[in-house]
């Protein structure tokens, strides 16, 4: 893993290096104990509310302020089961999204290919407009599709719904796949050339290759970016498509906190099982030239 | 592209058209449905924005959301480059961790980080049990609180932010760093005197996108903010949804994206002066 891997080699050096400066340092005995309270402090601080909601998701009550539940149940998990409408927004939510991640895969990777790998006129105009509606607060934005939609009679259907999903995955889809193209070495594909690879095996052997990992990078953000969605999904799918981020607002404000614990631990799976397969690619290289700036 | 013109451009447009009072055309049937509109001819009236900006619940929230984002940015900054770079100059299991591990919000959908961390804060959440319980004299409770939604703010935003500076300080040499280390510079004062100027493009970024990101922001102060004063992105949905004010909720939009823009001036006019420096 690239992250240990690098860790070993620096310290590898500094062990190596000058163990004298180690051991006159005065700091040497307070940064332990600092070390110790911000790494506990960071992981309760991060990882204890997830942590929390799995415990209130089998919980039948507590009696403040203990920690313990009086006593566990699968009830809160049967309930969420038993309602077909929130069996339905998990059916939704996981077939919405991967379409979204497709079509904005189609609209968006020759736009990120022509940006990465050529100089057209109006380059910086495309780059600058994708950034200027992302800069424009989703809120406001969805809010002021509404006419727009009324007009193309896409409110309440599902094509808008993609339409609105499909807003939030666009900056992504472009960015961080064109720096993957522009990373590529000009040489390489000069090389390729030079040994009769017509243009589209050079894209497809050298170009496509080598910018997988940014394309994998900006593929997950966007789909999450679509999954996550629940803003201007409740504005243009409810009432007929209420996906389960929508639906997790629902049982937040008006369901017994078990069942929203319950939802949320359903919909955190999908997204953690993610995390998992793309960890490596996340902390690689990829990651870091896909988010480099010029 | 086209798509992003449709979707995208004429939206603004039309809803800068509505700001000005152009009920008709393609406003229409919003505008039909709404209330409390006011109507403008030739280019339009400023009548909607001005009464907004009158109002003194609008002033309170505008207030509100700038000291949040304010505040959620700058904790963001600090907390991504301490873990960031404690990574870089001393990277031990227990750096590797907690960058996993800070990463790992970018995963959960934020109305579940939200009720997470609702429950979690709530009067009756773990963080106030476990206060009670070890006899600390204070309550812990932050939902429905604007502490809340800069504690939720940070969870959210600070996956972006170590990403983003972790891809900056990948960059960085390593002679540099031994060579200060060498000289007998402690991690801290190498941090502060050769990491930390050349990742101020990448600070720069972190700052201006989770401020932006906190300004337009919905589920987070909707679900664990107070009922008043509410952030701006709140205030324009409760405007268009509860309200039925389409024309205000407009102007409110606009009001975020002003702010956005202001911020997005800043980083310009920021990155500008430190190339003329540069050259």
């Amino acid at each position: 893993m690239p992250v240990h891997a690098e860790g070993g080699l620096v310290r590898e050096e500094r062990v190596g290096g000058r163990p004298e400066l180690e051991v006159k340092r005065t700091g040497s005995f307070v940064t332990p104990v600092v070390s110790v309270v911000l790494f506990v402090a960071a992981v309760f601080f991060i990882v204890a509310p997830l942590g929390w909601l799995l415990v209130l998701s089998f919980a039948k009550g507590f009696n403040f302020p203990s920690l313990t539940p009086t006593s566990i149940t699968l009830g809160w998990w049967r309930d969420v089961f038993n309602s077909p409408g929130l069996v339905h927004s998990v059916f939704l939510s996981v077939t919405i999204a991967p379409v979204v991640l497709v079509v904005s895969a189609v609209l968006c990777l020759p736009a990120a290919y022509a940006i990465g790998r050529s100089d057209f006129f109006g380059k910086r105009a495309v780059l600058l407009s994708i950034f200027s509606v992302n800069a424009f607060p989703r809120i406001s934005l969805y809010v002021s599709m509404i006419p727009l939609l009324f007009l193309l009679n896409l409110m309440g259907t599902i094509l808008g719904v993609v339409v609105v999903q499909l807003i939030g995955t666009l900056l992504f889809m472009t960015w961080i796949p064109a720096t993957g193209f522009a990373a590529v070495p000009a040489e390489l594909v000069e090389a390729a050339r030079d040994a009769g690879a017509t243009k589209f095996q050079v894209f497809r052997r050298v170009l496509l290759p080598l910018a997988r990992p940014s394309i994998t990078v900006a593929a997950v953000l966007a789909f999450l970016a679509a999954f996550d969605e629940a803003q201007g999904t409740f504005l243009v799918g409810a009432p007929n498509y209420i996906t389960m981020p929508v639906q997790m607002y629902n049982l937040v404000l008006n369901y017994p906190v078990g069942v929203s614990a319950v939802f949320a631990v359903l919909l955190s799976i999908p997204s953690v099982l993610l995390l998992l397969s793309v960890r490596k690619v996340l902390f690689g290289a990829g990651t870091s030239s896909a988010f480099h700036l010029r | 592209m086209i798509f992003l013109a449709v979707f995208g451009g004429l939206p603004i447009i039309f809803s800068l058209l509505l700001v000005l009072g152009h009920l008709g055309g393609p406003n229409s049937a919003v505008s039909e449905l709404g209330q409390g509109e006011i109507s403008g001819h030739g280019i339009g009236t400023l009548a909607a924005v001005t009464s907004l900006l009158e109002n003194s619940a609008f002033q309170q929230n505008v207030i509100a959301t700038l000291v949040v984002m304010a505040i959620s940015s700058l904790v963001v900054l600090a907390s991504g480059a301490t873990l960031t770079v404690w990574h870089r100059l001393r990277p031990s299991k227990a750096t590797a961790i907690l960058q996993f591990v800070s990463v790992v919000p970018l995963f959960i959908p934020v109305v579940i980080a939200s009720f997470a961390l609702w429950t979690f804060w709530g009067d009756r959440g773990f963080a106030n049990s476990l206060g009670a319980l070890i006899g600390l004299p204070h309550d812990f409770i932050f939902s429905a609180t604007l502490e809340g939604v800069v504690l939720a703010e940070v969870w959210v935003s600070l996956p972006f932010a170590v990403l983003l500076l972790r891809a900056g300080l990948a960059g960085m040499s390593d002679r540099s760093l031994d060579a200060a280390r060498d000289a007998g510079a402690g991690p801290l004062r190498v941090a502060r005197q050769i990491v930390l100027p050349q990742l101020r493009t990448e600070l720069t970024v972190v700052f201006c996108f989770t401020a932006v990101g906190v300004l337009g922001s919905f589920t987070v102060p909707y679900i664990i903010g107070p009922a008043k004063p509410l952030l701006l992105g709140v205030d324009a949905v409760d405007t268009f949804t509860s309200y039925n004010e389409p024309q205000q909720a407009a102007v409110i939009g606009f009001a975020i994206f002003v702010l956005a823009a202001v911020i997005g001036c800043l980083y310009a006019a920021g990155s500008r002066m430190r190339r003329a420096r540069a050259r």
